[in-house]
């Protein structure tokens, strides 16, 4: 049953056992093992490193916001007498008294089939923060013009100033031209500096010159203190690196934004976003346990 | 039985509105950490901003002052220059911008103090002091203190009672955001005494017939007598 070497997939098996204790295989190529890729093996975080990149160079205005301001509100905002492990809906394990259930998975848990996450006891330790924001931008009209998923990318780096990567189709739609593999947009994870400072620009200078945007919508989240919101194509103009030589951007395009918190519900995330200046419109919706 | 009397506390912080002054230690790293990135930068694309062959990229042109080439045989004192697509990759790269003000003058973002009239004047009732730090509003009522009010039998909750006892002393020329209806701590006593936490965010708290401050931490532990600062020290 159990194959751990590479020739398995060729031979029709599985690469990797299923049966603890699970040895994952490491793919690599030998040419990485040289000598003169050696310092690329080092951690980006080491100065030693070719990747190396300076964190902190300069004072983080929101970063001091969060520490002198918000993380102690969000601390009396979350707080509740008498707090429990709320525990989430879980697989259910097989019983275990038959061998044909060796190998079939547990049970969907009840309810759903989604199992959901424990909601643990609020204390200093785990005050919500923002911890990145993800931008997307998809170009539909990228499957025509190529180039539009290109400048779609140089849009993401001019506005974030760092490096975004591209996306590609991952499915083939002949009715819309839509092929694996074709450049569609790009995408960016922030974090840190570039994640503050991008989120200053927003909420100071973007949002508040925007003619569309009212808030962003309450009934937005994914339930795990993530919020989702996008900004249209004329919204982006509004950003400074954009606006300051307008003639160079004939086109723009709309993104979407996520704002990942630590915030283990929807609510407490919007809370937070709203400390640092996001306003959200529409009827608070309040999961049903929290 | 009746009640038990209670007292609603306020403490009404105004919040820091610019960054602290960075120490010297941290102003050196600050620099270093930013002479680095420059240092590690990309080469500035200079034709995704000046078209080629427009007046701009000419303007551009003139003001950049060029690497120091390599020639071989030339003694180079500095060390040997090391360029590629003319830019000194031994060092930062300069990049001199033409003005968008015509004299030049109108370009530099010149910051404004971080210490206000009201620091100068050492006005301890000013908002508009002490803005890198957290300012807490106490008031003297027979002694130095946070205010606090007595929680009438009719009230409904303690930070309604504070919010309301704090107009009745100040006016209501002030704006105010309770942070939540959990008291932020509790001050033992004969009458227990529940602390609201609130940021003040517009107008200003104008009692008639007393002194008051608003204070930093360190402030306030002069003001105040020692056994009650130790009950509140952890809150501010």
């Amino acid at each position: 049953m159990r194959a751990f070497s590479t020739s398995a997939r060729a031979a029709g098996k599985t690469a990797v056992s299923i049966v603890p204790p699970v040895h994952h295989t490491v793919k690599f190529r030998k040419s990485q093992l040289m000598d003169k890729y050696a310092s690329l093996q080092i951690p980006r975080s080491s100065v030693t490193s070719p990747k190396y990149r300076p964190q902190r160079t300069c004072q983080d205005r929101v970063r001091e916001h969060h520490i002198n301001t918000v993380e102690s509100d969000m601390m009396l905002i979350t707080y509740a007498h008498n707090q429990q492990v709320l525990v989430g809906n879980k697989p259910r394990p097989r019983k275990g008294d038959s061998p044909y259930q060796l190998y079939q998975p547990q049970r969907v848990p009840y309810g759903g089939t989604q199992a959901t996450k424990d909601i643990k006891v609020r204390s200093w330790r785990n005050v919500p923060m923002l911890e990145a924001i993800t931008i997307n931008c998809f170009v539909k009209p990228a499957t025509m013009n190529h180039d539009l998923a290109a400048a779609a990318k140089v849009m993401l780096q001019q506005i974030t100033g760092e490096k975004p990567t591209s996306v590609y189709a991952r499915t083939n739609v002949p009715s819309w031209t839509l092929r694996p593999g074709m450049p569609m947009g790009a995408k960016i994870k922030l974090t840190g500096q570039p994640m503050n400072q991008f989120l200053t620009t927003l909420t100071e200078i973007v949002l508040p010159r925007s003619k569309t945007f009212t808030g962003v919508s309450n009934s937005t989240g994914d339930q795990n203190g993530n919020i989702t919101f996008s900004l249209t194509a004329d919204d982006i103009r509004h950003f400074p690196e954009i606006e300051g030589n307008l003639e160079l951007w004939p086109q723009t395009f709309a993104i979407d934004l996520c704002f990942h918190t630590s915030a283990q519900v929807d609510p407490e995330a919007r809370t937070l976003l709203s400390a640092y200046g996001l306003p959200f419109v529409g009827k608070e919706r309040y999961p049903a346990r929290w | 039985m009746p009640p038990r009397p209670l007292r609603a506390g306020i403490l009404l912080s105004r919040n820091p509105i610019v960054t602290k002054e960075p120490s010297a230690f941290v102003k050196a790293f600050y620099h270093y950490q930013d002479e680095l990135e420059r240092r590690l930068m990309w080469t500035f694309p200079w034709y995704f901003y000046f078209k080629r062959g427009t007046l701009s990229q000419r303007k551009f042109d003139s003001l950049q002052k060029g690497p120091m080439p390599r020639h071989k045989g030339v003694y180079y004192p500095e060390g040997i220059p090391d360029v590629k697509h003319n830019r000194e990759r031994r060092s930062k790269q300069v990049v001199n911008l033409p003005s968008q003000s015509g004299d030049g003058e109108g370009d530099k973002i010149i910051p404004q103090s971080r210490t206000t009239q009201a620091d100068e004047k050492k006005d301890v009732r000013s908002l508009e002091r002490k803005l890198d730090s957290t300012l807490y509003l106490v008031i003297n009522n027979k002694e130095w203190r946070l205010p606090s009010f007595e929680v009438s039998e009719e009230a409904t909750s303690l930070h309604e009672a504070a919010e309301a006892g704090l107009r009745e002393l100040g006016g209501s020329n002030i704006n105010t955001w309770t942070v939540s209806s959990t008291p932020a701590a509790v001050i033992k006593g004969e009458v227990p005494e529940f602390v609201i936490k609130s940021h003040i965010l517009h107008g200003q708290f104008t009692p008639k017939d007393f002194d008051f401050a608003w204070l930093t931490k360190e402030e306030i532990k002069e003001k105040v007598k020692p056994e009650y600062f130790s009950s509140v020290e952890a809150l501010l």
